[in-house]
């Protein structure tokens, strides 16, 4: 057989063995996105997105590692930025704490891997890393339905400083669990970096086990002030293996992260982010527009006093906000605006007040 | 399967109907909207079953 013949049927066993089929299921896994900022110095317990998005920070069980989290401007070839998570402080958990990297697959993307049906395929995982520290990690990859199964499988670091490719292979779950196929999360990516001794177990298929579990050997970045790990070209797609990492323009990426949050943040004092009506004098109803329809209706976070109803010249200082409505499908979303002072059915401006205002929507899952 | 810690949860109401909730989650002061699908409103409301959070009334 011809070379060329050989490489046709190379590739049609591989798409029939599924390898080459799907896409990329990870939203900004080229780290290129982070709408809150460049950098997040972490101090508490808790889940947080606080520097790339669809990419959250958790640390369970009142467990608090002082660490920062930021969009780093290096990568391995063909990526120009990269998550990076540098330790402040030295930390060692203990019974069930974790402390880890995780993102979340919608359910209708989730969907075509079939996974908690009887016609699961297998998923693979792929990714870049690098860490000073070697040795062994975890990750967990978890199924949302109406009991909740994960499976774990570990990774090594091999060598100190270096951008190393991993491939994970997980098996198919075909135990049906009413998987979530719409709008709530369906598959969730869990990245171990630091784990108390009762949650670090041998690697196991699918469990129903919906809390944070990793391997045998977990290492624990957290002791050691030098240590950081970085990640980038983050992948999950359908198939026994990799497909190469599908790079799309920032544009793109930036309007996939928009689904789950957005900010009004002019930067500028003085900006006008959408005209708002008065009803009575507590309270200014107005139309914020998104660029794209939002996942939910979002969680509404800002400070008040960053913002002023300005009508004629005069501005009256916010004192609350809440949100009112999410119109399905449409960009925009209903707030009110709360100052005192307000002429019922006048129109104001919202105005920023200070270079650092803003309004930021999360509909994130 | 998220972590927040809640520290206080108020509604607030416009016309005379509840329409989000305030409360302080890890710190920081959000407006979360009454909508099942909002995780903050999720993990409130499972908080509140789990008897381990109350939301005042609105003012």
């Amino acid at each position: 057989m011809s070379s060329k013949a050989r490489g046709l049927a190379d590739l049609g066993n591989a798409f029939d063995d599924g390898a080459i089929t799907g896409t990329n299921m990870v939203i900004n896994g080229a780290m290129q996105v982070a709408q809150r900022g460049t950098s997040a110095t972490i101090t508490t317990a808790g889940s947080s997105y606080d520097a790339l998005d669809r990419f959250e920070s958790y640390r369970n069980s009142s467990y608090a590692p002082n660490f920062t989290v930021s969009q780093d401007t290096t990568g391995p070839a063909g990526f120009s930025r990269s998550l990076k998570i540098d330790v402040d402080a030295t930390a060692t958990p203990t019974t069930g704490q974790n402390f880890g990297v995780r993102t979340k697959v919608e359910g209708f993307d989730a969907a075509q891997t079939g996974l908690g049906t009887s016609g699961s395929k297998q998923i693979t995982l792929s990714f870049y890393v690098k860490s000073n520290k070697t040795g062994t990690y975890g990750t967990q990859v978890f199924r949302h339905g109406s009991t909740t199964y994960s499976t774990t499988k570990g990774y090594t670091i091999d060598a100190a400083d270096t951008w190393e490719r991993k491939e994970i292979t997980y098996t198919a779950l075909t135990t049906a669990n009413t998987p979530k196929v719409a709008t709530a999360w369906g598959i969730m990516i869990h990245f171990e970096l630091s784990s108390g001794p009762n949650d670090i177990v041998a690697p196991f298929d699918w469990a129903a086990q919906g809390a944070a579990r990793t391997v045998t050997g977990q290492v624990n970045l957290m002791d050691s002030t030098s240590n950081y790990w970085q990640i980038t070209g983050v992948c999950l797609n359908v198939g026994d293996s990799a497909i190469d990492f599908p790079h799309e323009s920032y544009g793109e990426t930036l309007a996939k992260c928009q689904r789950y949050f957005y900010q009004a943040h002019p930067q500028s004092i003085g900006a006008r982010v959408g005209s708002y009506v008065a009803d009575g004098t507590g309270n200014a109803i107005g139309i914020t527009p998104t660029t794209v329809p939002l996942r939910a209706t979002p969680t509404l976070t800002t400070t008040a006093s960053d913002w002023g109803l300005r009508l004629g010249g005069t501005s009256l200082t916010c004192n609350g906000f809440s949100i009112l409505s999410l119109h399905n499908g449409a960009s925009y979303i209903g707030v009110n605006a709360q100052a005192s002072g307000l002429t019922s059915t006048r129109t104001y401006s919202l105005r920023s007040n200070n270079t650092s205002a803003r309004l930021q929507f999360d509909a994130e899952l | 399967m998220d972590n927040m810690n809640i520290t206080s949860a108020q509604y607030l109401a416009f016309e005379g109907a509840n329409t989000s909730i305030r409360a302080t989650i890890d710190g920081v002061e959000v407006y979360a909207p009454l909508d099942p699908a909002n995780r903050h409103y999720a993990e409130i409301m499972r908080q509140v079953e789990a008897g381990t959070l109350t939301i005042a009334e609105a003012d």
